[in-house]
Formats: structure tokens, C-alpha cells, sequence
């Protein structure tokens, strides 16, 4: 029965406080604090001390930081390979292959996998003296290849890693988006003489931009902040073939320089909101 | 005495009493009308979980318990759970003899120590004693994160510690040299030996060089390419890149990569030694004579490929010798142990564990008592009987276990024991007490990386690397080069016992331990 009070005006803001507070003193606060620290000389052990923007010249002026920067931006070439792996990943489970009755299962278990446990076993198959990889391509007559340590196959290897451990999640985003395509669509398309390529491109591809923007925008959000897949899969390889957060992790709790962390965090994050604005605005034109 | 994870006592206690409120906020309002949520209700509500946050973000503990005893918290690194019952047992029986004062006991992984200790502080939380490893040591000493200790010890530590050990634990200040922390247990480094591979490799125990197995490293590097061409696989390797060992080593080749000017220290890497040393180790990686992992995993690669008879001889600490009869019992069977390999001054590097005491303590003296207790002669005794290493302490070098041969049903391990023991004169800590050795050294080993895995120049390299430790120098506190381990030269007679002449760090310990181990084979 619905009385007045059951609609007192306090009632959505207090289901709304708990995690209204959590999130102002864990995220917005710890952001802020973030910021704060980006301006001083801190080491978490002695009190901050104000700096100005001399962290922010050191990053800027230093090749390290800025490597790193063009290291996460060459990290989203990890997307497109993301899109097309789960793209047709999620085609082939949508054709249902009785063939392969367990396909969805073998394809979702790298997301559920921890990542270090699953870059752990990468970096056995990556060693270069007797990983798998190496072995098998020896077996082809093909020189053994410097997976861990050498330019460019020391982030190509991560990105393998975050390849595996990411498209059996957005393949069950176009799963679901393949699910909203109407039969009957593609069907009238196929009475009307096109072929499957044609069906594909014509009709199943473009009812999917939705989703396809989605895997697109969060795919390479993620690949411009990651940080598991890198730091364990090429750990010992030398920071600068790594990318923006290891070394954000370095900087902080390595070197014990907070302030010099917190000035490359704060700039790692203006490059992705303004990736993010860019992605955004491009969808939404295309949409208009 | 209860060991805990990370959080103390009383925050769980006041979190969950904050909690509490929070139920009867809710339970109250539930049966108090027909509104799911009172205005009453979500204000208290709100004030609970502000004050369960509150609890959590800034801290409710108290150090000092109500009957006016103190509480002091001490951080190991990775002793539990296989040490449990003697630290606790250490603890308890410090506990009994400093009436008043109670000891928490958190062990925290290896990796995650600097991590935790950071967080930790940044939150308010800092333990009061806690335990370093040589490498961080500075690092936290450079943080501000630990106190001189001189004041607080009510004995001369010179009288008890070892003095290559006690020397890495002290800072410069000016014309003083503070004592920042109380070296623990020590594992001078041995050299194993798979015997089976290396007769494969036709090199045999006697001798030094030729067909003998060398005991130093541009003698090894030199066998290990003859090695190589016979076997196809590698004769050994050593850290060159991540958790590099070359500076160390430059140290015990007696190359000084530091130099001392009106200023105060700078970098000395353009050296043409220290270049030429440099070449050596870079061509040999690059020809394929040292195996890849050498650039980028650090010292586990060592154990893990001498477990898998991947390399025949490493150069590590004796305690790793339980891990590979468990992890590997067929290479085990064939192991050899001799004192670790060394450069020209014929000294082995000498890894140290210390205890030091946190700034933030408001119980320093406490603090100290039991740091001290820990690392005492007994304590440490106790701890050799339990793990195959070796103590900081001369008392404990005294004692019938480490002076008597090993029983036979020891095996390997107490064979190390004796050739370690033996060894202890001429072992060296070559960590440098610099605030700046762990950024130079960070410097140093992310440009040899480089060398190795993008084919730099070594000599452009130094060049880059002195550039950047002169930076590094000039931003620290003024050192000198009493600070650099600069110990003299052993002179070998006949490849058996050993005479010292020590200028600086070295160890002296009682004569008359034998040189054990330098045959070999160990039944």
C-alpha cells in the first residue's frame, strides 16, 4: 500500500548515501589527493612539500615518461585484434556448431582466468631458451624469436597476453548484440539473392555498430591503462619497452617517488579522457 | 600472541562495533512504522557508516594497552609459515623478559615488502621494528623511514656483529656514521655445482681454471663458451639485467665505480676497466653463452634452472639448497657446494638481512631491545638450526655447530655449513651504505638491459648511466668512499687456505675453521 510517507523526499538520497559516501572519500578523494600530490615532493614516509609543477616538467622533459606514453599508445593495436578475434568468436558460437558443443565455455575461460596466473603460464610458453613458442618454430626451421626482451616483441607478446584474456568477454557483448539482429533481416536478404559475405557486411554488421562502439571504446581504454598482462608477462625487460602504468607503479612504490607517480597518473588520465571525448564525439557524429 | 594478516585488533574490534550501529539503525526503523528508511534512521545510518570509515581511513588503535603496556608491531619478510613456531617462540621469550611490553608479528611476502611498507606508512600504520633485506635498506633509510639506533642500544654492537655486516648497516652523516639498523642473518653466497654436467663438459672439482672449474667469474665466463661449443648448453648464469649483480661484482673485481671528489662522490664508470668488464659480460650474452634469462629475470632464474639441470653451477645463498632437495632430489644427489665464486680480490659477496627500527615508532627504545633480541647471538643460533644460513653475530661463529664437522646424515647441506662457515673471513657485504645505491643501481641495470636486449653500445652506455648516477650523487646527502666496500685482496696459497690482507670490510672471524668444501664432491 503506498503512503505519503513511503515517498518522503529523503528516502532515494539515503539509499543513495552509502555508496555515495564510498565513492566521494575512496574514488573522488583519493583522485583529489592525487592531484595534490602530483604538486609536491612526497615519499608517504616525511610530509609532502609543495614542488609546483616540477614534476610535471621532469615527466615532460624526460624521454622515460614519454616512451612509456607511446608505448600505450602502440598497445592499442591490441584492439582491432580484440574486435575481429571476438567478432568471430561470437559468430562462430552464434552458428551454434554442434561440433563443438563446449566452444562458448573454451572461449569465456581466459576472462575468468586470473591474469597473472594466465600471464604466468604466457611467459612459460614465451621463454626464449625453452618456451613452447620458440621450440615451435624451431621446428620450422625459423630462428628463435626474443619474446621477452627485444624490441618490438617484448609488447607484441604482452598484447598477445591481453588479446587471450579479453576477446571471450567482448565476444559475449556481440553475442548479444548478434542476438538482437532480426532473423527474418537477414533472411529477406538471403530470398533476395545476397550472399553470406553480403548478408554479413550489409545487414548483420551494421545492426551491430552499437555494440561494436562499445568493445571499441572500452577495449582501448583498457589497453591504454594496462598494467597486469605487461608487468607480468615482460617484467625484467627494460622500463622502456613498457608501458605508462608499470611505470607509474615503479615510480610509486619502487622509487618511493609519490609526487613524481601521481604527476604521470594525472597526465596518463587527461590522454585518456581526452581519447575517450575524441571516441565519443566521433560515435555520436557518425550517428547523426 | 596472535599473528595477523595486516589490520590490528582494535580497528576490526571498533569497525564492527560501527557495524553494529548500523543494524540497529536499520532493525529499529523496520519495525518502528511503515517508512522502509526514517529520517532518524538513514541519519544514523549515515553517522555509522561514516564513523566505520572514519575507523578504517585514519586508524582507532592504540599502541599502549590499558594495564599502561606497550605494544610494539614487527614485520618480517617471508619467515611464516615456515619459521613460525621459532619466531613466535623468539617473540614469546622476549615477551617474558621485557615485562610491559607485548610484540604483534606480521610477516609480509618478499615482493610486496617495499609495497606494504609504503602503503603503511602513508596510512599512519608503520610497524615499529621491521625486517629489510641489504638492497631496500637504503632505499627506506633514504625515505625517511628509519631512525639512527646509536642512542637506543645500551651495548657496542662492534663487539657483537660481524664488522662487514655491521658496516652496510651504518650511514654516513657528515664525520658520524649512524647506525640505522641491526644486521640479522646472512647467506654468504656458495657456489653449487652439478657434477654430472660438468664432467659432461669435461671440466672437473680440482683446480682452478683449465680443466678445474674456476672460482671466478671472467674465469668461469671464459669456460662457459668452451662449455657451450661441447654441451650446447650453459655452463652457468649470473643477474646481468633485472636485479643486477654487476656493480656488485665490479666491487669484488676490486673496479671502483665510484670515485671521490671535493664535492663528494661521483661516478667512475668510464673507466676503461670497468668498460672492458662490461664488454666482456655483454658479448657473452649476446653470443649466446650465458642463457636470456640472465637480462631479464633476476636471481629465481638461477635456482629454477639449476633445478631443472638447465645450468651447472649458480652462485647463491646456502638456504636455497632446501629447495632444490625438495623441488629437484636427483640434482640435489649431484650437487657439489664451494664457496661462492668471487672476483680478483678473491672475496665472495655477502647478502645481509637487517632489522631496523621505524621513525614513526613512539617506542624506540622498546623497538631497539627487540631488534636487538632478534639478532642476538642465541636468537641467531637458533635460527641457523632451522634454515641453512649463517649469522651476523661472532659469538654464534664460536659455536660447536658451526666449528664441528657435519654429521654425514646432513648431506649437502651441512656440507655448505661447513664451506660457508669457512668462507665467512673473506665474505664481503659489497653493498654500498649510499642512500643513492638503490637508484644507481636501478640506473645501472635499466641501461645494461638495453645493452643487452636493444644491442647499445657498452661504452655509450657507461656514458649515459655515469650522467645519470653524477645526477643521482649530487641530489644526496655527501658521501665519501668510506661508504663503498673496498676490501683488500685474499692471497691464495696453493688454492687452499687463505691470508688476509683486510683495509676495510672485512670479517674476521676465529681462525682455524678449515677451508672446507674447496675439494668438492660431497658423498
Amino acid at each position: 500500500v503506498s503512503t505519503a510517507r513511503n515517498h518522503h523526499p529523503l528516502t532515494p538520497y539515503a539509499f543513495l548515501a552509502p555508496a555515495s559516501v564510498v565513492l566521494a572519500i575512496f574514488i573522488l578523494g583519493a583522485a583529489l589527493q592525487v592531484v595534490w600530490f602530483s604538486f609536491t615532493s612526497y615519499s608517504a614516509f616525511t610530509p609532502a612539500e609543495f614542488v609546483g609543477v616540477a614534476n610535471y616538467r621532469e615527466l615532460l622533459t624526460k624521454d622515460l615518461f614519454l616512451i612509456c606514453l607511446l608505448n600505450s599508445a602502440a598497445y592499442l593495436f591490441v584492439t582491432p585484434v580484440i574486435v575481429v578475434l571476438s567478432l568471430l568468436a561470437a559468430i562462430a558460437v552464434d552458428a551454434r556448431l554442434r561440433a563443438l558443443p563446449g566452444l562458448r565455455l573454451l572461449l569465456f575461460l581466459p576472462v575468468v582466468t586470473p591474469a597473472v596466473v594466465g600471464a604466468l603460464a604466457w611467459r612459460l610458453v614465451f621463454d626464449e631458451n625453452n618456451g613452447l613458442l620458440n621450440d615451435a618454430l624451431g621446428v620450422v626451421g625459423i630462428e628463435p624469436v626474443r619474446w621477452l626482451s627485444e624490441r618490438p616483441w617484448t609488447l607484441m607478446s604482452a598484447m598477445l597476453v591481453t588479446a587471450w584474456k579479453g576477446f571471450g568477454f567482448y565476444m559475449m557483448v556481440f553475442l548479444a548484440g548478434l542476438l538482437t539482429v532480426p532473423r527474418d533481416l537477414r533472411e529477406a536478404a538471403a530470398i533476395d539473392g545476397a550472399t553470406r559475405p553480403q548478408v554479413f557486411w550489409t545487414v548483420t554488421l551494421p545492426a551491430l555498430r552499437p555494440s561494436l562502439v562499445l568493445v571499441v571504446v572500452v577495449s582501448s581504454i583498457s589497453a591504454l591503462k594496462v598494467f597486469d598482462e605487461v608487468f607480468v608477462t615482460i617484467a625484467g625487460a627494460p622500463i622502456t619497452h613498457q608501458t605508462a602504468v608499470p611505470l607509474i607503479y615503479q615510480l610509486a612504490f619502487e622509487r618511493g617517488q609519490f609526487g613524481l607517480a601521481s604527476a604521470a597518473g594525472v597526465l596518463l588520465f587527461v590522454v585518456i579522457l581526452a581519447f575517450s571525448i575524441v571516441n565519443m564525439r566521433l560515435s555520436a557524429g557518425r550517428k547523426a | 600472541m596472535r599473528r595477523r594478516a595486516g589490520q590490528r585488533p582494535g580497528e576490526q574490534i571498533r569497525a564492527g562495533q560501527a557495524g553494529a550501529e548500523f543494524d540497529r539503525a536499520e532493525v529499529g526503523t523496520r519495525h518502528g512504522g511503515d517508512a522502509l528508511v526514517s529520517r532518524r534512521g538513514a541519519l544514523r545510518a549515515l553517522a555509522a557508516g561514516a564513523a566505520a570509515l572514519a575507523c578504517g581511513v585514519g586508524g582507532c588503535s592504540r599502541r599502549d594497552g590499558a594495564g599502561g603496556s606497550a605494544t610494539i608491531e614487527i614485520w618480517t619478510l617471508a619467515l611464516s609459515p615456515f619459521f613460525d613456531n621459532y619466531i613466535k617462540g623468539r617473540i614469546e621469550a622476549f615477551e617474558a623478559a621485557t615485562p610491559g611490553v607485548r610484540v604483534t608479528w606480521v610477516d609480509v611476502p618478499y615482493d610486496a615488502l617495499q609495497r606494504k611498507l609504503i602503503a603503511a606508512a602513508a596510512a599512519g600504520k608503520m610497524p615499529d621494528v621491521v625486517n629489510l633485506p641489504d638492497l631496500s635498506f637504503a632505499r627506506f633509510v633514504a625515505l625517511g623511514a628509519l631512525r639512527p639506533i646509536d642512542a637506543e642500544l645500551d651495548f657496542d654492537p662492534a663487539s657483537v656483529y660481524l664488522e662487514s655486516a655491521l658496516t652496510m648497516c651504518r650511514m654516513e652523516r657528515g664525520e658520524r656514521m649512524e647506525l640505522y639498523a641491526l644486521p640479522w642473518y646472512v647467506s654468504p653466497q656458495a657456489t653449487l655445482i652439478n657434477t654430472k654436467l660438468i664432467e659432461a663438459g669435461g671440466l672437473t672439482l680440482e683446480g682452478d681454471g683449465a680443466s678445474g672449474l674456476s672460482r671466478h667469474w671472467l674465469g668461469l665466463l671464459g669456460q662457459a663458451a668452451e662449455y657451450k661449443n661441447r654441451t650446447q648448453e650453459f655452463l652457468f648464469s649470473q643477474s646481468l639485467g633485472e636485479e643486477s649483480q654487476l656493480p656488485i661484482m665490479l666491487l669484488a673485481e676490486g673496479l671502483v665505480p665510484l670515485r671521490e671528489t671535493p664535492e663528494g662522490l661521483r661516478a667512475n664508470l668510464k673507466d676503461p676497466a670497468i668498460t672492458a668488464y662490461m664488454e666482456r659480460w655483454a658479448a657473452a650474452f649476446r653470443e649466446g653463452v650465458l642463457p636470456r634469462a640472465a637480462a631479464t629475470i633476476g636471481h629465481s632464474h638461477l635456482t629454477e634452472m639449476y633445478q631443472q639441470g638447465r645450468v651447472a653451477v649458480i652462485a647463491t645463498g646456502p638456504q636455497f639448497l632446501d629447495r632444490i632437495r625438495k623441488a629437484a632430489p636427483s640434482v640435489y644427489e649431484t650437487t657439489a657446494v664451494r664457496e661462492g665464486v668471487s672476483g680478483a680480490l678473491g672475496r665472495n659477496h655477502m647478502p645481509v638481512m637487517v632489522l631496523g627500527v621505524s621513525s614513526a615508532t613512539t617506542r624506540p627504545r622498546e623497538a631497539a631491545a627487540l631488534a636487538a633480541w632478534m639478532t642476538s647471538a642465541a636468537s641467531q643460533l637458533e635460527f641457523c638450526r632451522v634454515v641453512p644460513i649463517m649469522p651476523s653475530t661472532k659469538a654464534t661463529l664460536n659455536d660447536p655447530y658451526f666449528v664441528d664437522p657435519p654429521r654425514p646424515e646432513e648431506g649437502v647441506i651441512g656440507e655448505a655449513r661447513r664451506v660457508i662457515a669457512a668462507s665467512l673471513s673473506k665474505s664481503v657485504a659489497f653493498t654500498a651504505s649510499l642512500e643513492t645505491w638503490p637508484d644507481l643501481r636501478r640506473a645501472f641495470q635499466e641501461e645494461f638491459k638495453r645493452v643487452m636486449t636493444d644491442g647499445r653500445d657498452v661504452g655509450e652506455a657507461m656514458g649515459r648511466v655515469e650522467r645519470e648516477w653524477d645526477v643521482l650523487l649530487k641530489s644526496a646527502p655527501r658521501a665519501t668512499l668510506r661508504s663503498v666496500p673496498r676490501p683488500g685482496r685474499v692471497e691464495s696459497r696453493g688454492g687452499e687456505r687463505s691470508r688476509l690482507v683486510d683495509r676495510t670490510g672485512g670479517t674476521p672471524v676465529p681462525p682455524g675453521k678449515g677451508d672446507a668444501g674447496r675439494s668438492g664432491r660431497i658423498a
